[in-house]
């Protein structure tokens, strides 16, 4: 015998159509992919948090958060197959939202937010390591000084007053591929600097 | 996906307009890619670097480089007349302990005077040389007859 489908209050289901039963099936294999790479990718998951958060007990508040928005938000994910690099992104943008968190915290500052950061690789996670001392951000604040001056303002509009790529095209009279080579050589820079600080050669 | 192909586009990840949805390629890469993480780790480490405010440079006073000199030679003068044995320490520092070099006798060496206040010791510096002991027998006290 087999059971009549019965909405909530008492009436006969139609059976839904075609289109959405693949959306259901769809959505279900793509729950059951997340899920399945959560389980499976749960230490290279942690480790993509580790990269930016050295507290182990917020380590693991991140990661229940990260699992929690990929069950929630499946249905934004367009393709199975970008699921783990879907799933990267939310650890990644967890991390990065936690420590702005924590710096904009009133009774928290910049060295706060500094402890939290990673040192280079699995390596100097003990507490108390600051990569990213007070010192380190001044000296990457120099470093942005430093810049050619079209790439320091294309960051500054960028960062500090937070334009997108179209409208530092139009404050600059640039177009947003010429905006856009500006930014990157301009990060690129920055992130060479805090490399030799971090290596040791700074 | 190479290694070589996402490093470029890695600040334009940082930036946020390159996301899973634009390029699941780069994605996928990066979710496999420990050398790529960390190099995106980097970039966003210098975005929280720049999001934060640098600490005020220190203030500097503009000194004329002449008075600069003056001031200099007065305190390398001042210090030295002090320390000099047989400088007239009394003209670097009228108000506190005044020391004298008084002639030792005949093959031997002076003895000083250190004048303060309310009395003065006479030192003898052959005495200090030997040790602690020897220090406290080579200082004499004596009372100062005030003019």
């Amino acid at each position: 015998m087999t059971a009549d489908p019965v909405r909530d209050g008492g009436e006969p289901a139609s059976p839904p159509p075609m289109d959405a039963v693949a959306t259901l099936t769809a959505a279900a294999d793509l729950q059951g992919t997340a899920l399945a790479i959560l389980e499976r990718e749960e230490a290279s998951i942690r480790r993509v948090i580790g990269r930016y958060v050295h507290n182990p007990h917020a380590v693991d508040d991140l990661y229940q958060e990260v699992c929690l928005k990929a069950i929630r938000r499946l249905g934004s994910v367009r393709e199975p197959d970008a699921v783990r690099g879907w799933i990267y992104q939310l650890a990644r943008n967890a991390s990065i939202d936690f420590l702005r968190r924590r710096a904009a915290a009133p009774d928290r500052d910049h060295e706060a937010v500094a402890e939290e950061l990673p040192a280079h690789g699995e390596h100097a996670r003990e507490p108390g390591d600051q990569v990213l001392s007070r010192e380190r951000i001044d000296a990457i604040h120099r470093a942005l000084a430093d810049l050619p001056a079209s790439q320091r303002e294309a960051i500054r509009l960028r960062i500090e007053d937070g334009l997108d790529h179209e409208g530092i095209a139009a404050r600059l009279g640039i177009s947003r591929q010429a905006v856009e080579v500006r930014l990157c050589r301009g990060r690129a820079a920055l992130k060479s600097m805090l490399d030799r600080i971090l290596g040791g050669d700074l | 996906m190479t290694c070589g192909e996402a490093e470029p586009l890695l600040p334009l990840v940082a930036d946020g307009v390159l996301d899973p949805d634009g390029d699941p390629a780069l994605f996928a890469h990066l979710a496999r890619c420990q050398s790529c993480q960390e190099s995106l780790a980097r970039h966003d480490l210098v975005t929280l670097a720049l999001e934060r405010a640098p600490r005020p440079a220190p203030r500097t006073i503009r000194i004329p480089w002449p008075v600069a000199v003056a001031a200099a030679a007065s305190l390398v003068l001042g210090v030295g007349a002090w320390l000099w044995p047989g400088a007239d320490a009394a003209a670097a520092q009228p108000t506190g302990p005044v020391v004298h070099r008084l002639p030792g006798a005949e093959g031997e060496a002076p003895l000083y005077l250190i004048e303060g206040e309310q009395g003065g010791v006479v030192v003898d510096p052959s005495a200090i040389d030997g040790g602690s002991e020897a220090g406290a027998a080579g200082a004499v006290p004596v009372n100062l007859r005030r003019r």
